[in-house]
């Protein structure tokens, strides 16, 4: 959705105050702290996402190089921005042992909110507060090289998530017992499929021992037998206390694994409850939406701007 | 469950100076360091067939030709020019690689650092260190040469080693500088490399500093990479003073030539270059480290 910034504070109405878990029920503007006070961290809070916005903003004219910057400059021409607000006034609290999956459509800035968590991007506003080892896996491939072959990549990708080359050594058996792939560990990453990829980055988060697993949509390439082998992994991980965010898009596994769910709606947190309400609810707008035809969803969109 | 409380890994309200958030973060990396150097090595190596034998094949056939070409141009100006030359562009391509790659690394790892958080300043801290290895293995053809040539060995050898470390911590603070600015303007890197092959002529690496004209061999003593260069040089070959005589195109005519015997800057020169290496590192730390939360949006 591209709209300007002033369109955005026009759009900001006050909505209902959060319930203790920090979700706000309702509609709410882009700025910081206008929807609700700001949440303040307590000691038992694994994450806290506390009035957070995030906003890209994209130059009509994309400037990249310091010739068309100079070339502006003398000209003194300026560049216009569309301006897109990823995320608007999040604010999210997750205890300790808490797992919690974020559903919501393509776009609605789940990953983003992901991110923002992962300390990949600052937000644009608001406050991030997260105790303890994050171990991520937000996109396919991400601290991996496809030239060096699996067993080069388990170290790699550990030495990224802030391990020791000791305690990977001491881990590296486990990590490709659940991989299950010992016949192409020496083999380069660049031969492996994407699900043979999945196996091995989920494995190394899944070993790394955190107090908190951020996993984004990577699992659905992986073969029915290890995504089964992963969930269970999951729910062992949520018996032993350990933080779980979860995206998915498979609303079955959200449903095994976490035991709250946030639905993520352009950029707001538009619900939060149990998993399985969350999830009845999500599922139904979704065919609400298939069953509308093209002329009756774009009187929807009318209604909703 | 868990028995204890993990402490705050990250708050995105602290007020914290982030050049010492950074610099805190860098060495929890470390061990990323070490491996993306060593990774470095292996990917750039495992495919030919010569493998770390080019590390210390390409100077020494650089200083072969230059020794072909210079040793006629300059003739007696400049004792044992082989190893002047290759002792002078080894420290030379430690700033010149060491730099180069500090961007291309950042901007090559930028996939990575839009999906995972990693301390933006590892990758530039290991093109340093990669270049840093490349520099240890030619330094021993250096050696072996300088051992061939019979150039005397001295004491004052060992303040290469000085002269590396200054110009290691000068090309960090130059990476630190260019891999900013590639960031938010990818020409910057073709316009470096173009400053580069300037600065490379500009400054007395594989020519004695005699052959320029006085005035702008006294600007020299403004050139931080002079300094570090010159003094490597002159810690193992000495120098040579011509007095007298005059420069016809580029060439020395007449004169009586001094070669003084290998040694090290004085106590003010040396003060000079460590005030410059290090400021230039500072800079570079606090201009990367104050726009580093602007790169994940510039990627």
């Amino acid at each position: 959705m591209l709209t300007t910034s002033s369109q955005n504070s026009a759009n900001g109405q006050n909505g209902k105050s959060g319930q203790n878990d920090g979700i706000q029920h309702g509609r709410f503007g882009p700025s910081a702290g206008q929807g609700a006070a700001a949440l303040e961290p307590s000691s038992d809070d694994a994450i806290l996402v506390s009035g957070v916005s995030l906003r890209y903003r994209m130059p009509t004219e994309k400037i990249t190089s310091l010739k068309e910057q100079v070339i502006r400059t003398i000209t003194r021409r300026t560049v216009g921005y569309n301006e897109f607000w990823a995320l608007r006034n999040i604010n999210l609290r997750i205890k300790f042992g808490d797992s919690v999956a974020l559903v919501g459509r393509n776009g609605a800035g789940k990953s983003s909110l992901l991110k923002v968590i992962a300390r990949v991007i600052v937000p644009t506003s608001g406050r991030v507060v997260v105790r303890g080892n994050v171990a991520p896996i937000i996109e396919l491939g991400a601290g991996f090289h496809p030239e060096l072959t699996g067993r080069e990549n388990i170290f790699l990708n550990g030495a990224m998530l802030g391990f020791s080359e000791a305690a990977m050594k001491r881990k590296f058996d486990s990590i490709v017992d659940f991989s299950e792939l010992e016949a192409f560990i020496d083999s380069p990453l660049r031969t492996y499929s994407s699900g043979m990829t999945a196996r091995l980055a989920f494995s190394v988060a899944a070993e790394a021992d955190p107090d908190l697993l951020i996993i984004d949509e990577v699992l659905s390439v992986g073969d029915e037998a290890f995504q089964k082998k992963c969930q269970d992994r999951m729910i062992r991980f949520r018996e032993r206390g350990i933080t779980i965010l979860f995206v998915t898009h498979g609303l079955d596994s959200a449903h095994k694994i976490c035991e709250r769910a946030v639905w993520i709606e352009e950029g707001r947190a538009i619900y939060s409850g149990p998993t399985q309400k969350v999830v009845t609810l999500f599922r139904e707008s979704m065919e609400f939406e298939t069953s509308l035809s093209a002329t009756q969803k774009r009187q929807v969109v009318q209604v909703n701007h | 469950m868990r028995q204890s409380i993990p402490a705050t890994s990250y708050d995105s309200a602290r007020t914290q100076f982030q050049a010492v958030v950074e610099a805190q973060e860098l060495w929890r990396y470390r061990s990323l360091i070490r491996n993306l150097v060593s990774r470095d090595l292996k990917v750039r190596y495992k495919r030919s067939a010569l493998g770390f034998v080019w590390v210390t094949l390409n100077p020494l056939l650089t200083t072969i030709v230059l020794s072909v070409v210079f040793s006629f141009l300059l003739g007696a100006s400049q004792p044992h020019y082989p190893v002047f030359v290759l002792g002078g562009l080894i420290i030379w391509n430690l700033f010149a690689q060491g730099s180069v790659a500090a961007m291309s690394n950042l901007m090559g790892n930028s996939s990575t650092l839009r999906r995972m958080y990693v301390p933006p300043s590892v990758f530039v801290v290991s093109a340093i260190g990669s270049a840093l290895v490349n520099l240890f293995f030619t330094l021993i053809p250096f050696m072996l040469i300088a051992l061939a040539l019979r150039v005397p060995i001295s004491l004052t050898w060992l303040y290469v080693v000085v002269a590396c470390v200054q110009m290691t911590l000068f090309t960090l603070g130059i990476g630190l500088i260019v891999s900013t600015m590639v960031v938010f303007f990818n020409d910057i890197y073709e316009m470096y490399l173009v400053i580069l092959t300037a600065l490379n002529y500009l400054t007395p690496v594989f020519y004695p500093i005699g052959i320029l004209p006085p005035w702008l061999a006294r600007l020299e003593v403004y050139n931080p990479l002079y300094l570090f260069v010159s003094a490597a040089q002159h810690a193992v070959v000495g120098a040579t003073v011509i007095v007298g005589g005059s420069i016809v195109d580029g060439r020395q005519v007449g004169g009586v030539a001094t070669t003084i015997p290998p040694f090290i800057p004085d106590f003010k020169m040396q003060l000079v270059t460590w005030a410059s290496a290090l400021l230039v590192l500072t800079v570079g730390w606090l201009m990367f480290t104050r726009t580093e939360a602007k790169f994940a949006y510039h990627f």
